[in-house]
């Protein structure tokens, strides 16, 4: 939370310092806002032992989120999307829909996007595409008493299990819309193609195919 | 104006990297129902112990028992182990009252059947069991219930009978007769009995052993405000390595046609059985699992459940230890449960031909000729588990 008002106040702090040309090369933006993330789940099946067709599904959720962006040209620009970690709930699906929530799990997708803006750095409206790699990183993956019930578990031997982190392309669309010489409003739509192993600890594993859609929307500065 | 952007950067990695905090990955232990008391009526599959053993593989690891079903679900309820409450000294059952799981081995809905004790008045009655607990059971306890499996098999065994005794068809209609009015047996039979008549008649015999359980239910458990019963249907039978070789000998001695003819009128009386009880059951807040039905997907897909053999039993045929109607191992044989051990079928010793891999045994089926593994134990407990969940009890 500390982290959260810091970061917020940053752009605030500086917008007294600053002169430069609105998204010219050199220019640094910063910005902060809110994401949600939606996950396109295809779900493999949980391989044996288990009933057949048993899946997952992964709920959206949403953070506090931001970022920076630096105008390598007056075109090309680094972006680098921040926010605090994700928690999504994960439900049983196919054979095992009806159960809830079997787990949760923290998710901090660390992205690097190389943008092209179009228009010209004065004006106000620039619509941009990007391309870029992200590092989905899953963490803090909790169980449910119900996990261990449905995997033949047991308080005393619960069932855990682990989504393995890993790298994914990632294709961003989005707008910034210049305020005045210093502040913008910008929202973009990133879609990641990530497909990932969640273990058991059972040994049992399923594939899937998560391909999260991201929506930013933030209010940010340029200095 | 460079020092303000390495500010920034800074601040923004600086809340990027503390969300980062090192969260492993973990569990919720908490139960979603907690039971007060988690109290257990039934036969071998759900027995903890009450002849000093349960009716499955033996655990070599005395501090970690192999679970049988009822005992997996009562742990995710909060009850972390349950025992026998009737332990039987070789002569008679001595209750141990803090023990709350009555199932006995060899358990009937209609012990007037079992021809070792002809009873109902003792805990080999799954109602006798009800009966036994009664004082105790209160609105908050969990319940599970199993039956009906060893009354299928007396009426097979009788059914089987008529053909190769004299005094058979009397046996059996005097099984019949346990349960069934003379003159309903009679508008069945007719003066001329013939295989279909006979059959048909086993199945009113079926139906009304499933009406008896339903009753008993109705009467000893949900008459006591209790919410949260599990009743778990009769299995399939048929597919145990016992029925198997049973109808192996009745191809041999009489044709395919003829035990085609068997299998298909047992699995009518249990369809009649477990068809019986769910009707009755219907409109009350049980969860009736439907083990046979649980069973049908194993046996149609064992891979999908890690399953490589269903049809051999695991443990190992030792002298004194073998049932005498098929020649396979079994658990009720003392012998054999000393030797079902599983450090030694994980011995190199105790590794069947065809076998590989100490952990072997984990991908049977069958312990004996008609009990779970381990393994497809905690498969049917995963199965009742998912319904429950389903259920919002887990």
């Amino acid at each position: 939370m500390k982290n959260t008002v810091k970061f917020i106040l940053v752009p605030i702090a500086l917008a007294c310092a600053s002169l430069a040309h609105a998204q010219s090369a050199g220019t640094l933006m910063v910005r902060v806002g809110a994401t949600t993330i939606k996950p396109n789940v295809d779900s493999g099946d949980l391989t044996a032992p288990s009933l057949a067709g048993t899946r997952a599904s992964i709920d959206s959720a949403s953070q506090v989120s931001g970022g920076i962006t630096y105008m390598y040209t007056k075109n090309v620009s680094i972006d680098v999307p921040l926010a605090l970690p994700f928690t999504h709930d994960i439900s049983g699906d196919g054979a095992i829909l009806g159960v809830g929530k079997i787990a949760d799990v923290k998710a901090l997708p660390a992205t690097m996007l190389v943008q092209w803006r179009f228009m010209e750095p004065r004006d106000a409206f620039r619509p941009y595409v990007g391309v870029g790699l992200t590092y989905a990183a899953f963490f803090g993956a909790r169980g449910t008493s119900t996990l261990t019930a449905i995997t033949g578990g047991t308080p005393s031997k619960p069932t855990t299990l682990s989504i393995g982190s890993k790298f994914a392309p990632t294709g961003q669309v989005g707008a910034s819309v210049a305020l005045n010489q210093n502040w913008y409003v910008d929202a973009n739509y990133t879609y990641t193609l990530l497909t990932v192993t969640n273990t058991l600890s059972t040994g049992q594993t399923v594939e899937s195919k998560i391909n999260p859609g991201s929506l930013s929307v933030a209010v940010g500065y340029m200095f | 104006m460079k020092r303000w952007k390495w500010a920034a950067v800074a601040v923004g990695t600086a809340a990027f990297l503390a969300g980062c905090g090192g969260a492993s990955d973990g569990a919720s232990t908490t139960p979603k129902t907690t039971a007060a008391a988690f109290k257990v009526f039934g036969d071998s599959i759900a027995d903890s112990g009450t002849f000093g053993y349960k009716f499955t593989i033996q655990s070599a690891d005395a501090a970690n028992p192999f679970l049988i079903f009822p005992e997996i679900v009562a742990a995710n309820m909060g009850v972390s182990s349950l025992c026998a409450f009737f332990n039987f000294n070789g002569t008679t059952f001595v209750p141990k009252t803090t023990c709350t799981n009555y199932a006995v081995g060899g358990g009937r809905v209609n012990n007037l059947t079992n021809a070792g004790a002809p009873s109902n008045a003792t805990p080999f009655s799954i109602p006798f069991q009800m009966d036994a607990a009664a004082a105790g059971l209160t609105a908050t306890d969990v319940v599970l219930v199993d039956g009906g499996g060893n009354d299928l098999a007396d009426l097979t065994g009788a059914f089987l009978g008529i053909s190769q005794s004299p005094t058979g068809l009397n046996t059996y209609l005097a099984l019949l007769g346990t349960l069934l009015p003379q003159a309903t047996i009679g508008s069945i039979i007719g003066t001329a009995p013939s295989q279909a008549t006979l059959a048909a008649a086993g199945g009113a015999y079926a139906q009304a052993v499933g009406k008896s359980l339903a009753a008993a239910v109705k009467t000893k458990i949900l008459a006591k405000g209790i919410t949260k019963v599990i009743v778990v249907n009769a299995p399939d039978i048929v597919s145990t390595p016992r029925f198997l070789a049973v109808l192996a000998g009745v191809t041999a001695s009489q044709g395919s046609a003829a035990a085609a003819g068997v299998k298909s009128t047992v699995n009518a009386w249990t369809k009649a059985f477990n068809d019986a009880l769910a009707a009755d059951l219907s409109g009350t807040n049980v969860q009736l699992f439907d083990l046979n039905g649980e069973g049908a997907k194993i046996t149609a897909n064992p891979a999908q459940f890690a399953l490589t053999n269903i049809t051999t039993p695991a443990c190992p045929k030792v002298t004194g230890g073998l049932d005498s109607l098929t020649g396979q191992a079994s658990l009720s044989a003392p012998a054999t449960v000393a030797a079902c051990n599983s450090a030694s079928m994980s011995a190199a010793s105790g590794i069947p031909v065809g076998e590989t891999g100490a952990d072997w045994w984990t991908r049977y089926a069958y312990s004996d000729n008609f009990h779970p593994t381990p393994a497809l134990h905690k498969l049917i407990a995963q199965a009742i588990n998912l319904q429950l969940a389903k259920a919002g009890w887990l």
